[in-house]
């Protein structure tokens, strides 16, 4: 009977443990199936491979005696181990997480440091080039400039010859015109042929030039110079009274005299020259005193045509 | 096997009769705590909670030594030892996640910087 007894308390232990094992081991089984079925198994083989062993041991225990105190502290044990092991394989991503992200942090660092040196270099190019370009600008101003102002100089020049070359115009057209007020002024064949008076330069039979006739020959000499190119020919003539010779060295020392006086006046000694006539070129008639009046006289020949050869 | 767990099946065939005092489970309790207090437990969130029950349980298995409750003195120390592992677990994930995540986050702001 007692046998009996026992075998049946041992069944029903038996059933008891078939159908409630401890809180402890129902713990430790979900622990360990959550952490078998989770990152562990690659990341914390280890771990997992112990809290499956403190499991087998807790099952074991239960087994053999399922009431015992000592299956709940090792299933305890056991649970606390699978979480472990969860908390390694955590541990472990985390671990690679932080390698990753550090490798990461280097290279973000490293590009930024190339992108600062780049920056940098980028910068010094700019300033470089701007460097460049002003200086290009300025000598382009420069050369802009003094262009500028040799074409206003060219200009003022041109402006200056043109205004000079009216006022040697306009002097010579005024000089002729007082030329033309105290001389007979004419176009010929041979040229512009300013005839003058011989009584109003000479004192009579004389080749001396009168004071009173300073005046008229300075305005001469004021329009010859305004015919820069042209060459001159003074002529000196005389009426038919008296010798031929003595008209031929009168009148000679007449256009010597004139031509003197011209040529110290201002007048190009190469350019002018001077030749007696005498009676031969009488410009009215000798008969009358008037007529005689007229043709003792001293012709200037302005030749241009000469200057052009 | 673990050392605790020779020490347990041990306990099952040792039947009545007196235990000698667990000292080297006391040992291995006290050590494994203080691994847990080096792997930071103390500032871990998901940790802290372990490592306070490791303590108690450290404590109240000195107190039954005193009392000659060795056996449940030793029970003590096997989930003070098994708590304290786990404290240790815990806080080297959450303190390295911590980290990783920081690490992230700085990488991240730094691209960000590096994009502008």
């Amino acid at each position: 009977m007692r046998i009996s007894q026992t075998l049946g308390a041992a069944a029903i232990f038996l059933a008891a443990c078939a159908t409630a094992p401890p809180r402890e081991l129902v713990d430790a089984r979900a622990a360990y199936e959550h952490a078998s079925t989770g990152p562990a198994t690659a990341l914390a083989p280890g771990h997992l491979a112990v809290a499956r062993d403190q499991l087998a041991q807790a099952e074991n225990a239960y087994a053999s005696s399922p009431r015992s105190p000592v299956v709940r502290d090792l299933a305890y044990a056991a649970e606390r181990q699978a979480e472990a092991a969860d908390a390694a394989a955590g541990a472990e991503q985390a671990r690679r997480d932080k390698a990753a992200a550090q490798a990461q942090l280097a290279a973000a660092a490293t590009q930024n440091r190339q992108r600062a040196l780049s920056a940098e270099q980028e910068a010094r190019q700019a300033q470089q080039q701007a460097r460049e370009a002003q200086q290009r600008a300025a000598s382009e101003s420069a050369r802009l400039s003094a262009e500028e102002q040799a074409r206003t100089e060219a200009e003022a020049a041109a402006a200056g010859e043109r205004n000079a070359r009216i006022r040697a115009e306009q002097q010579s057209a005024a000089a002729m015109r007082r030329l033309e007020e105290i001389a007979s002024v004419r176009e010929e064949a041979r040229g512009r042929v300013i005839t003058l008076n011989g009584s109003v330069l000479f004192a009579s039979g004389t080749a001396t030039i009168l004071p009173s006739a300073r005046q008229r020959l300075d305005d001469v000499a004021l329009a010859l110079e305004h015919e820069p190119r042209a060459r001159f020919i003074v002529e000196g003539h005389t009426d038919s009274r008296g010798s031929d010779t003595t008209n031929l060295k009168l009148s000679d020392a007449r256009a010597h005299a004139v031509r003197e006086y011209l040529v110290d006046h201002g007048v190009d000694a190469s350019r002018i020259v001077a030749v007696g006539k005498g009676e031969e070129s009488p410009i009215a008639t000798n008969a009358t005193p008037e007529g005689r009046a007229n043709n003792r006289r001293v012709e200037i020949v302005i030749n241009r045509r000469q200057a052009e050869r | 096997m673990t050392r605790a767990s020779v020490g347990i099946a041990m306990l099952l065939f040792a039947g009545c009769g007196g235990t000698a005092p667990p000292t080297r489970a006391l040992t291995s309790a006290s050590e494994a705590i203080g691994a847990a207090n080096q792997a930071g437990a103390t500032t871990a969130r998901s940790a802290e909670q372990y490592l306070a029950t490791a303590r108690r349980e450290l404590d109240d298995a000195r107190a039954r030594i005193d009392e000659g409750d060795n056996r449940g003195a030793y029970r003590l120390l096997v989930r003070a030892k098994a708590d304290a592992d786990l404290a240790t677990a815990l806080a080297r994930r959450e303190h390295l996640q911590n980290e990783a995540a920081e690490l992230g986050q700085r990488a991240e702001a730094l691209r960000n910087q590096t994009r502008f």
